[in-house]
């Protein structure tokens, strides 16, 4: 940890740093992203607010200095008492040996420094207490010099091998947890579909290996870097901090807390690196705060952030290239409903201009009948351009929501026979059966709608199921409101277009051989009808496995329901 | 000419129902088809001596009529199109079709178009003529001399060959495509800037006001095509 993070920070580090935050950044303006300003204003999740006594238990995390230094008192304190115990059995040589299994013990559990420090204290502690002349650090004998030096000889020497072989265990175990981390890691990763499950992985895992508060940040649309996902969810970032992570982005280093780079930031920050450019940037800040980043357990981050790397690209490239589809999509609509609007007028168009230009070059040249259809299909394509207009003209009007609707009580057949009246100015042969239940309540509507909502219905019935086919009109009462069905005999519609027909600009088929037609009628019909407060659906088939039948409910009028 | 045998491809029965009393007022004898099918075997049997065909068709794309016909016979083609379909008339004449008209049209247009298609199809002037003269520009093609207004104009042998293929299909169109891979070969069909430059030389040789070509017209995003009649 480093010394001026601490100190610039002492202000802010309350029993709750997360809170600290959001006081602070709430005050800074200099923020680029909108969307971090109004992550500052949530309330920090209450599981992960104070990360000190939240997530570490004291009783099985005694600092090893404590352990270094203890041990050996202890055993040596134990030895002691033990051999002066039997001292009057056993020969002074033995004695030494026993304290040879104290700095054994202390090796094994404190390391080389407890080892030593065993030692030191067995030699003084034989020394006072068991050699003559007792209770003073002099020796008599001259002999016992030689193997007193021989006995902190042969402590050092096997100390510091106990201490090794526990150093080396330690590190086996060390591996194979990184190693079962790393795989765990990697296996998360792979089940992770989509960025934010693959983000949401890498700073939840990360966060709990390593025991720190974690997040990543990625760049959004705008390329404005921001903050994605974090350990526990919903931390949020100080001004320094997002300047450390940017520097991160730009640099490609290590910014922030314990590095050279903006240390005042209270996070540190890593770049994550895939092969071409930095994907994502990691931040962490350890949850015991003397716990440094460069520690040994850190080893692990480094392998982890590369898996991270790895699956972060392949989301990110995955993402950009559903959205290419989406827009590939999107303007193949586009290309697709210019072409069919430019097909229905200009077919229309080409008619008028070239009867009319056959007439006036060649009129001479044709007898009276052929100049008489000429003139009579100039009539007629000028009708179907008025019909595509208003058609174009009504669907602004539900879009704009400039449609001023009656509500009266509507004289339904009065309006099916205009509307049948209609479709027969452009087909005279168009063949419709109309019927009415009897006792039908009069339903609430614009008439003038509705009978458009109808005319739509019928043209759509001639031009799809052919008018040799008669088309059925049928009004009853149902359910409370009145059903006005149109049924045509045509050849249906599959189940999965019954509600794209009412589309703007759907059509079903392709190319020029369909019926001229905007892909607007149903699309007018639902606006419409739903404007008056009814509703409309398709099924198909109709009967008898053929033909689809329109079904329009409106309300009943007032005072008229029974 | 007049006489000859017209088979109208549209699936749109308006076009038919103008075109067909147009074309026999002008003393065409005119089939109709309204699929792809009816076509191939209108022109198989019947032998039309010009066929006016729209690219959409219910039952195939017009482009595949194209190359069907173009397997077995020259019979001059004319594709009906929109004018915001550039690609698939280059696509058409790539593949064999003559010329092409946008609608709408008026009949006045449509019957140039087809003069001058049957006129290439019977082999008359403006099919493999050795001297052509229009507008005091005279191409003597036997003798490889270019003139204006008899003063000797000199071109470069890719001018040369450009011109002679423009003035060869007067009043037709041709695609950059088409002239990119006559003249310079297959490896440069696509090298528009080439034509673009050579062109302008071109231009800037035989037009009275080069800024205003009168003589090589541009049919932007298709190609040229060499003033006609």
């Amino acid at each position: 940890m480093s010394d001026c993070a601490a100190v610039s920070h002492s202000n802010t580090r309350g029993p709750d740093p997360s809170q600290g935050h959001v006081h602070r950044a709430g005050t800074v303006t200099s923020w680029d992203s909108m969307a971090q300003e109004s992550k500052l204003d949530r309330p920090p999740p209450s599981g992960g607010a104070n990360p000190r006594t939240a997530t570490t238990p004291a009783a099985l995390n005694v600092p090893p200095w404590f352990v270094a230094i203890v041990v050996p008192l202890l055993a040596v304190g134990a030895i002691t008492a033990a051999g002066y115990a039997v001292s009057d059995l056993i020969a002074l040589k033995n004695i030494s040996m026993l304290y040879l299994a104290a700095v054994v013990v202390s090796a094994l559990a404190g390391g080389r420094v407890s080892a030593l420090l065993a030692a030191s204290l067995s030699f003084l502690a034989y020394n006072f207490f068991f050699i003559e002349p007792r209770w003073t650090f002099t020796i008599a004998q001259p002999d016992e010099v030689v193997a007193l030096f021989m006995f902190v000889g042969v402590a050092l020497v096997t100390g510091t091998l106990a201490a090794r072989r526990s150093e080396q265990a330690e590190a086996a175990r060390e591996q194979a947890r990184s190693t079962t981390a790393l795989f765990e890691f990697s296996r998360k990763l792979s089940a992770s579909l989509g960025l934010d499950a693959v983000l949401t992985t890498t700073v939840g895992h990360i966060g709990q290996s390593l025991g720190a508060q974690t997040m990543v940040l990625v760049d959004d649309e705008a390329g404005t870097l921001s903050l994605a996902a974090s350990e526990p969810p919903g931390l949020s970032l100080a001004p320094e901090a997002v300047f450390a992570a940017r520097a991160a982005r730009d640099k490609r280093v290590p910014t922030g807390l314990s590095t050279a780079i903006i240390p005042e930031a209270d996070y540190a920050f890593l770049p994550i690196l895939s092969a071409q450019r930095v994907v994502a940037v990691f931040g962490m800040r350890p949850l015991v705060p003397d716990q440094s980043l460069r520690s040994q357990k850190n080893g692990i981050l480094v392998p982890m952030l590369e898996q991270a790397a790895i699956a972060i690209d392949r989301a990110q490239w995955a993402r950009a290239s559903a959205r290419a589809a989406v827009s590939r999509e999107s303007e193949r609509l586009q290309s697709a409903l210019l072409s069919s609007l430019s097909h229905d007028f200009r077919t229309p168009l080409a008619s008028i201009t070239g009867a009319a230009t056959s007439l006036r070059q060649l009129g001479d040249k044709m007898d009276a009948p052929t100049r008489d259809d000429l003139l009579q299909s100039i009539e007629e394509d000028a009708g179907q351009l008025n019909r595509f207009v208003a058609n174009l003209f009504d669907m602004t009007r539900i879009e704009s929501g400039a449609l001023k609707i009656r509500r009266e009580a509507l004289d339904l057949p009065e309006i099916v026979e205009r509307a049948v009246t209609r479709v027969r100015t452009i087909d005279p042969g168009f063949a419709v059966s109309i019927s009415f239940a009897p006792n039908l309540p009069a339903a609430r509507g614009d008439a003038v709608l509705l009978e458009q909502v109808l005319f739509n219905l019928l043209d759509n019935a001639r031009k799809y199921a052919g008018s040799d086919q008669p088309v059925a009109v049928f009004a009853r009462a149902e359910d409370g409101e009145v059903s006005l069905s149109v049924t045509d005999q045509g050849k249906g519609i599959a189940a999965g277009d019954l509600e794209r027909i009412f589309d703007k600009f759907y059509r079903r088929g392709s190319g020029d051989g369909r019926a001229a037609g905007t892909g607007l009628g149903l699309s007018i019909a639902r606006g419409f009808v739903t404007a008056m407060g009814g509703t409309i659906s398709a099924e198909s088939p109709a009967a008898r496995k053929r033909g689809t039948r329109f079904v329009i409910r409106l309300p009943v009028a007032r005072g008229e329901a029974s | 000419m007049s006489g000859s045998r017209i088979l109208v491809v549209d699936d749109e029965p308006q076009i038919q129902r103008f075109l067909k009393p147009a074309l026999v007022a002008s003393d065409f004898e005119v089939l109709t088809a309204a699929t792809a099918r009816e076509a191939m075997r209108l022109i198989a049997t019947r032998s039309p001596d010009l066929v006016i065909l729209d690219l959409g068709l219910p039952d195939s794309d017009g482009k595949s009529v194209i190359a069907e016909v173009r397997a077995f016979s020259r019979v001059p083609i004319i594709v009906l199109s929109a004018r915001d379909q550039e690609s698939e008339k280059v696509e058409a004449l790539d593949l064999g079709a003559d010329d092409y008209i946008e609608k709408p049209f008026g009949i006045a247009e449509l019957l140039a178009r087809i003069r001058t298609a049957l006129r290439r199809g019977t082999g008359g002037p403006g099919g493999v003529a050795d001297t052509f003269e229009f507008s005091g520009l005279r191409v003597d093609a036997a003798a490889r001399v270019v003139s204006r207004d008899n003063v000797p104009i000199h071109l470069t042998p890719k001018e040369y060959e450009l011109l002679l293929q423009l003035v060869r299909n007067a009043g037709r169109v041709i695609t950059h495509r088409q002239l990119l891979t006559s003249i310079w070969g297959v490896a440069h069909a696509d090298d528009v800037q080439y034509l673009r430059v050579a062109i302008a030389q071109l231009r800037a040789k035989i037009e009275a006001d080069p800024a205003h070509p009168r003589l090589i017209l541009n049919e932007p995003a298709i190609g040229y095509r060499f003033a006609g009649e």
